[in-house]
C-alpha cells in the first residue's frame, strides 16, 4: 500500500505540487486555529489564554441539555434544514432546467439576474419586511389565514415551519440555481442533439440527459449540505421570529435557544462546546452518507 | 402533436419563471421605494410603491460619511485581487483532485471537508491573525485568511470531473505538463465553473465586514461593508436606548432617519455588484464541443 | 456556504446583541442622583499605594488606547487635538480612541484582551463584561487613585459613599474599586409623554392622575381613529410599568421589608429582610408556596397588574399584539401614537421631532409614579448604582498616566466641558453655572454630540439644556435631593454569578422570560388560569427546580454575608 503511495507521489509529482499553496492556506488557518476547540472543555480566561486556562471536562455542555427543550429544538432545527435543502435544491433545479431551456433571450437572462435579488437582502431586512406581510389586514395571504381559521400568525405555530420554508426558498433558490444553471451549460450539446434525431421529446430529453448529468452536482451539494443540518439557522429564525414564544416550539432551533441563553450570561467556553456538538454531529452524519455514496457512485462522494 | 406539446411546454416554463421572478422582485422593488419615501410618512403609513412623499434623505446620511469614497476603493481592490488569488488557487488544488489522477485524492479530499465543520473559534483565529501573522490595520487580513473556500472547491472539482479525462490523456502522453494542461486545456473548457466559483468569490470579499470589526482600527482601511454595518448597528442602539444625557437630549433630535437609512443601506450594499452575475452570463456557455477535439 | 466561520462568528457575536440595549445607560433602578460626594478629606487616604508620579515636571510622551463603543462623534479629532495642545507640558499624552458598535464590544474587548492586545482603558459595565472580567483578574482595582491628593480631580468628582456604592468583589473576595463610575444620578424620571393638543381638543386640560391618564387614552381610541393611545416596544417600557408605578408597589414593599435583588439571567428575586436578616426568599420559577413566609398581602402573587393589562388590551388602549414593534418612540413623533413612555431628559429630543412631524402639536407630560409626581420624599428606590464604567485592564502598563488622564478631566468644569460638550463657543454656548445651549446657526446634526456616560458623566459637573421647560427642572432638583431616596437595603451589592455560572445559563430561564412576554402584552386571557398552568409546567422542569435552589442558595448566602457586615 504505501509503496503505491509512494509511487504516486513521485510519477504525479507536479500535480501533487498544485495541492501545496491549499493546503499550506488550510494548515494555517484551518487547522492551527483548531487549538481552539479544547475551550469547549474549559473554563476560559482571557488572561490564561488557550493553554492555560482550567480544564473542567465536559462541564460546558451541561447548560445545553439542562432545559427539557434540547431534544425540541434540536428535532427542530434537523427538521426545518432538510426541509430547506430538499425543497429548496428541487425547486432550484427545476428553476435551472426551464431557464436553461428557454434559451438565450434578454428576457430570460434579465428573469436569471431578477432571481438572485432577494438573495442579496439581508435577514434583519426581510424580517422588517415580514411583519408587514404576515400582519396586513387585506390581500390574499389574510384571507388564506381566515380560511384556516388563524387570527394572528404571529401567535399560531403550527404554520410557521411553511411561512419559514417560504422565506428560504424565496431568498435562496434564484441564487441557488446559479450552480445548476453552470453544471447544466457544461453539458455536452451534442448528446441533446443525438437524442432529437432519435425522436425524443423535450421531457424525455430533461430527464433522460439532464438530469442524470446534473446527478453528481446534486448529490455532492446535498452531502456538503448535510453536515450543516444541525446548525446555520441563527441570521434567519431570529430576524423572522425574534423572541415571541408563542412560536418557539416549531421554530426554535439549536441556535436561537442557545442565543437566549447565553446572551446574559455566555462563555466563549459555552458556546464553543454547543459549536462542537453541532459539528460532531454533522461530521457523524457526513461521514455515514458519504460512505453510502460511495458505494453506489464513486465519482459522487465528497472524500 | 409534437409542435403543440413544445409550445405548452414553453410556456409553462415561461409562466413559472415569470412568476417566480415576480415574486422576487417585488419585494425588492418595494424595498427601493421605501428607501426613498420620507421617513415620518413610512412610519405612518407603512411600505408603499407609490409613496406620497419622495425624499432622498435616507441616501444623503449614508453617503454623507466621509469615509464612504475610500471605503469604495477598499472593497473594489479587496474583492478583484481577493477573486483572482482564489480563483488561482481554487483551479490549483481542484484540478490536482478531479477526476482519478492522485492516489490520495480522498485523503485530501478529506482534509478540506473536516475543516468545514470543526472550527477553533473566534479566539484563536484572532490570535493566529493579530498575534502570529501581524496582519492587523493591513488590507490584506481581508483576503489572505480567506483565499480559499472549501465549498467552492468541491464545487469546481465537480465541475473539472465533468471533463473527460481523454481529452488531454493525449496531451499528457505527448509530454505536456499539468500546467500546460490546467492553463490551455482544462480552464478554458470550464468557463461556466470559472464564472460561477468567481461569482461566490467576488461576493463573499465584496461583502466582507468582519475582518474590519476585528481587526482594522484604520478608518482608511474599513470595507464598504463595514461602513454599512456600523451604521445599522449604532441605529438599532440609538433607537432602543434611552440616551438620558442633558447633551444628548438636544442632539436627539437630529437622529438620522433611521429605517430609511436601513432600507437604503440594501441599495447601497448591492450597489456595482449586482451587475456582475448578468455580465458573466456570457460565459454560461458550454464548452467546446467534444465530439469536435475527439474528431 | 462559508460555515465554519460565519457559523460561529455570527453565533458568539449574536450572544450580545440585545440584552445590552435595554439596561444600555438607565436600566430601571439606575442612576440619577448626585451624590455630592465629600470633596476633600483632610488626610487623603495614602494606603500603601505605589508611588504616582508628580504632575508638574513634563512626562514621557504616552499613547493610551482607549477602549469606546458606539459612532464617533462629529469632530471628536478636532476635541482631542484641542486637548492634547492642552495639555502638552503636563500630561502628554496621546490620546487614540477606537469605537466599535455596542453589539460587538463586549465580544471585541474579550478577544482583545484574550490576544494580549494593548487596552489602557476600557468602558465596561455590569450589563456587559465586567462581572467575568473582574472574576478571571482582567481588571486592576483602582482604589489607590482615589481620595488620594495626588489626584484632585477625581478627588472632587467621587465621594467616599460614591465610591463604597459602586465597589465589586473580586477575586480576593473583598470589595474594591474596579471601575470609575460614571453617571449622572441614581434613578432617571419616567413619564408619560402625551398630546397635550389632543386631549385638549377633549376636553382634557391636563393629565395629573391615573384616572385623567384613562379618560385620556377613552378619549384617543374612541374619537382618533388611527392613533394607538399607548405605544411602547415589545422589550420596552411596557404598561406594567404604568400601571405599577400607579400602585407604587415597589415602595409598598420596601415598607414591609420585602426588597428586589437581581440576579442577572436568573431573574429578580424577591427577598424579606428584618433587621439585616434574611427571613424569607423568592425567585421567580419556583413554587409560590415560598411565599407564604411573606408579610401579607404579598404572601401570594398577585396579578391584578397582568389583570389590568389585559383590560387595556381589550379596551384598545395598546396595541392587540406589540410583540413585533420596535419603533415606538418614532410612532409617536410620527402623530400615531397618543403617548408614549421615556425619561424626563428626553422631552427636547422628542418635542423637536414631534412638532417637525405633526403641525399643531404640543407635547404633555405626567409622571405616572404617584408619590414621584407629588414629589415626595422616599419615592425612589435605588442602590445608588451607576451604570457605567471606565475599567484598566490588567495588561495595561498604563494605569497611572489613564488615571491622571481622568484627573484631568474631573479636575474641572472647565475640562470636563471640553470632552462633554466641545469647544466652548463652538459646540457650545455657556448659559449661567447649569446650564447650556448650541450656538445660533449651528447644525444639531453636524455638531459635535459626545456619549458622556462612556467618559465624562458625573454628579458634580452637570449643565441642563437651556430648552427644558420648568417642570422638568424642577424635577431635576428632585431627584438630586438625597431625601429623595430610598436606599435598598442591598445598596453595595452586587450578586456574583460565577460559583452557579452553569445553572445561570440554563435556558428554561430565558424560555420563562419569553413567555411572561405573553402576559405584559395582554395576548394571554383567562390569567389566572394560564399563570397557574404555567407554575405547574415550571414545577414540573425537576432539573429547573434544583437549578433555581442552588442558585437561591448562593445568593442568600453572598447577601447575608454582605448584610452581616453593615
Amino acid at each position: 500500500m504505501k509503496h503505491k503511495g509512494l509511487r504516486d507521489l513521485v510519477k504525479n509529482r507536479y500535480i501533487y505540487l498544485m495541492t501545496l499553496p491549499a493546503l499550506l492556506f488550510s494548515l494555517i488557518f484551518s487547522y492551527l486555529p483548531l487549538a481552539g476547540i479544547t475551550m469547549a472543555f474549559q473554563d476560559f480566561n482571557p488572561i490564561k489564554g488557550i493553554f492555560g486556562s482550567e480544564f473542567i471536562g465536559l462541564r460546558n455542555f451541561e447548560f445545553f441539555f439542562r432545559g427539557r427543550d434540547w431534544f425540541t429544538v434540536t428535532f427542530n432545527t434537523v427538521f426545518l434544514n432538510l426541509l430547506f435543502i430538499g425543497f429548496g435544491t428541487l425547486l432550484s433545479i427545476t428553476l435551472a432546467i426551464m431557464l436553461s431551456e428557454l434559451g438565450k433571450s434578454l428576457f430570460v437572462r434579465g428573469m436569471q439576474s431578477i432571481m438572485i435579488l432577494p438573495n442579496f437582502i439581508s435577514w434583519p431586512i426581510v424580517g422588517l419586511f415580514s411583519v408587514a406581510f404576515l400582519t396586513a389586514d387585506t390581500g390574499t395571504l389574510d384571507g388564506l389565514m381566515k380560511w384556516l381559521g388563524i387570527s394572528d400568525a404571529y401567535m399560531e405555530s403550527s404554520i410557521w415551519p411553511v411561512i419559514l420554508l417560504f422565506f428560504s426558498l424565496w431568498k435562496g433558490t434564484g441564487f441557488g440555481a446559479i450552480v445548476y444553471l453552470a453544471a447544466i451549460a457544461g453539458i455536452d450539446r451534442g448528446l441533446y442533439e443525438a437524442a432529437k434525431i432519435d425522436g425524443a421529446s423535450r421531457l424525455q430529453c430533461i430527464f433522460r440527459i439532464t438530469l442524470p448529468m446534473l446527478k453528481s452536482t446534486i448529490i455532492m451539494l446535498f452531502l456538503l449540505a448535510l453536515g450543516g443540518i444541525f446548525s446555520g439557522t441563527l441570521d434567519m429564525v431570529y430576524s423572522l421570529v425574534g423572541d415571541n414564544s408563542f412560536l418557539f416550539p416549531t421554530t426554535d432551533t439549536i441556535d436561537t435557544y442557545v442565543f437566549r441563553a447565553l446572551r446574559t450570561q455566555g462563555s466563549f467556553g459555552m458556546s464553543q462546546a454547543v459549536a462542537l456538538y453541532q459539528s460532531i454531529i454533522g461530521f457523524i452524519l457526513v461521514v455515514l452518507s458519504n460512505q453510502l455514496v460511495k458505494k453506489f457512485d464513486k465519482d459522487s462522494s465528497i472524500f | 402533436m409534437k409542435l403543440s406539446s413544445l409550445w405548452s411546454l414553453s410556456t409553462l416554463f415561461y409562466l413559472f419563471t415569470a412568476l417566480f421572478s415576480l415574486a422576487c422582485v417585488y419585494p425588492f422593488v418595494l424595498v427601493l421605494t421605501s428607501s426613498l419615501t420620507d421617513e415620518v410618512e413610512l412610519i405612518r403609513n407603512g411600505y408603499s410603491l407609490f409613496p406620497e412623499t419622495w425624499s432622498i434623505a435616507a441616501y444623503k446620511a449614508i453617503l454623507s460619511t466621509p469615509t464612504i469614497p475610500r471605503a469604495y476603493l477598499v472593497t473594489i481592490f479587496t474583492t478583484v485581487a481577493g477573486t483572482l488569488i482564489s480563483l488561482i488557487v481554487t483551479s490549483m488544488i481542484a484540478y490536482a483532485l478531479s477526476g482519478r489522477k492522485l492516489y490520495y485524492r480522498n485523503h485530501i479530499n478529506f482534509i478540506f471537508y473536516f475543516t468545514m465543520l470543526f472550527n477553533g473559534g473566534l479566539v484563536s483565529f484572532y490570535i493566529l491573525v493579530t498575534r502570529y501573522l501581524q496582519l492587523t490595520d493591513s488590507i490584506w487580513v481581508y483576503i489572505i485568511p480567506f483565499v480559499l473556500n472549501p465549498w467552492n472547491m468541491f464545487l469546481m472539482r465537480n465541475f473539472f470531473n465533468e471533463i473527460p479525462e481523454e481529452l488531454y490523456e493525449s496531451s499528457r502522453l505527448e509530454g505536456a505538463g499539468e500546467w500546460r494542461i490546467l492553463w490551455q486545456i482544462v480552464l478554458p473548457l470550464s468557463l461556466p465553473a470559472l464564472a460561477t466559483i468567481g461569482l461566490f468569490y467576488a461576493l463573499m470579499y465584496w461583502n466582507s465586514w468582519q475582518p474590519a470589526l476585528l481587526f482594522i482600527n484604520n478608518d482608511k482601511l474599513f470595507s464598504l461593508q463595514y461602513i454599512i454595518m456600523q451604521i445599522i448597528r449604532n441605529i438599532d442602539i440609538a433607537q432602543n436606548i434611552a440616551v438620558s444625557s442633558t447633551a444628548g437630549s438636544v442632539i436627539n433630535t437630529q437622529r438620522p432617519p433611521a429605517f430609511t437609512v436601513r432600507l437604503a443601506t440594501a441599495m447601497v450594499t448591492i450597489g456595482p455588484i449586482i451587475f456582475l452575475y448578468p455580465f458573466l452570463q456570457r460565459y454560461f456557455v458550454g464548452g467546446l464541443k467534444i465530439g469536435a477535439i475527439k474528431g | 456556504m462559508k460555515k465554519g466561520l460565519k457559523k460561529t462568528l455570527s453565533l458568539i457575536f449574536a450572544v450580545t446583541m440585545s440584552t445590552s440595549l435595554l439596561a444600555a445607560c438607565t436600566g430601571k433602578n439606575s442612576p440619577s442622583t448626585p451624590d455630592k460626594g465629600e470633596s476633600s478629606p483632610t488626610n487623603a487616604v495614602q494606603n500603601n499605594s505605589s508611588e504616582p508620579p508628580a504632575v508638574k515636571t513634563p512626562l514621557e510622551p504616552v499613547k493610551l488606547e482607549v477602549m469606546l463603543w458606539g459612532d464617533k462623534p462629529k469632530q471628536f479629532d478636532e476635541i482631542v487635538d484641542e486637548f492634547e495642545r492642552q495639555t502638552k507640558d503636563t500630561l502628554n499624552i496621546d490620546l487614540n480612541v477606537t469605537w466599535t458598535p455596542l453589539a460587538d464590544y463586549g465580544n471585541k474587548i474579550k478577544l482583545m484582551l484574550s490576544a494580549g492586545q494593548k487596552i489602557d482603558l476600557a468602558f465596561d459595565a455590569p450589563w456587559l463584561n465586567m462581572p467575568g472580567l473582574i472574576a478571571n483578574g482582567s481588571y486592576i482595582e483602582l482604589d489607590k487613585y482615589f481620595n488620594n491628593d495626588q489626584y484632585p480631580g477625581l478627588q472632587k468628582a467621587f465621594g467616599e459613599s460614591l465610591l463604597n456604592n459602586n465597589k465589586f468583589v473580586g477575586p480576593d473576595k473583598q470589595q474594591h474599586v474596579y471601575g470609575v463610575p460614571l453617571g449622572q444620578g441614581y434613578a432617571p424620571v419616567y413619564a408619560l409623554y402625551y398630546r397635550k393638543d389632543l386631549a385638549k381638543k377633549h376636553g382634557i386640560s391636563e393629565l395629573k392622575s391615573y384616572d385623567d391618564m384613562i379618560a385620556y387614552f377613552d378619549a384617543v381610541k374612541n374619537n382618533e381613529p388611527g392613533i394607538t393611545p399607548y405605544i411602547f416596544n415589545k422589550d420596552q417600557y411596557p404598561p406594567a410599568w404604568i400601571i405599577d408605578g400607579n400602585r407604587a408597589i415597589k415602595i409598598d414593599q420596601a415598607k414591609n421589608n420585602i426588597w428586589e435583588v437581581s440576579t442577572g439571567s436568573a431573574g429578580v428575586a424577591k427577598l424579606h429582610i428584618v433587621d439585616n436578616k434574611i427571613k424569607a426568599a423568592y425567585l421567580p420559577g419556583e413554587s409560590t408556596d415560598v411565599l407564604k413566609d411573606f408579610p401579607e398581602p404579598f404572601h401570594a402573587l398577585d396579578f391584578t397588574t397582568n389583570e389590568e393589562i389585559l383590560n387595556w388590551n381589550e379596551k384598545g388602549y395598546i396595541e392587540s399584539n406589540a410583540i413585533n414593534r420596535k419603533d415606538a418612540q418614532d410612532q409617536f413623533t410620527a402623530g400615531t401614537a397618543g403617548s408614549y413612555m421615556q425619561t424626563l431628559d428626553n422631552y427636547v429630543a422628542l418635542e423637536n421631532a414631534l412638532k417637525a412631524a405633526v403641525p399643531g402639536s404640543e407635547l404633555g407630560v405626567y409622571v405616572y409614579e404617584n408619590n414621584v409626581r407629588n414629589m415626595e420624599p422616599a419615592s425612589l428606590l435605588t442602590e445608588f448604582k451607576f451604570w457605567n464604567f471606565l475599567s484598566i485592564p490588567a495588561s495595561s502598563k498604563n494605569a497611572d498616566r489613564s488615571m491622571m488622564f481622568l484627573d484631568w478631566i474631573f479636575a474641572s468644569q472647565q475640562n470636563h466641558d471640553l470632552f462633554e460638550y466641545g469647544i466652548e463657543g463652538k459646540n457650545w454656548v455657556a448659559v449661567g453655572d447649569d446650564k447650556y445651549k448650541l450656538p445660533d446657526g449651528v447644525d444639531p446634526g453636524q455638531n459635535y454630540a459626545f456619549p458622556g456616560y462612556q467618559l465624562t458623566w458625573n454628579p458634580n459637573y452637570m449643565r441642563l439644556a437651556e430648552a427644558y421647560p420648568q417642570d422638568v427642572v424642577e424635577y431635576y432638583s428632585y431627584v438630586a435631593q438625597d431625601t429623595t431616596f430610598l436606599k435598598q437595603v442591598s445598596a453595595g451589592f452586587t450578586f456574583n454569578g460565577e460559583p452557579v455560572k452553569t445553572e445561570m445559563t440554563n435556558p428554561s430561564f430565558a424560555k420563562m422570560a419569553a413567555e411572561n412576554a405573553g402576559f405584559e402584552l395582554g395576548l394571554i386571557k383567562n390569567i389566572a388560569d394560564n399563570k397557574a398552568k404555567q407554575e405547574q409546567n415550571l414545577l414540573k422542569d425537576k432539573q429547573l427546580q434544583a437549578d433555581i435552589q442552588k442558585i437561591k442558595a448562593e445568593l442568600v448566602q453572598q447577601l447575608q454575608a454582605f448584610l452581616d457586615e453593615q
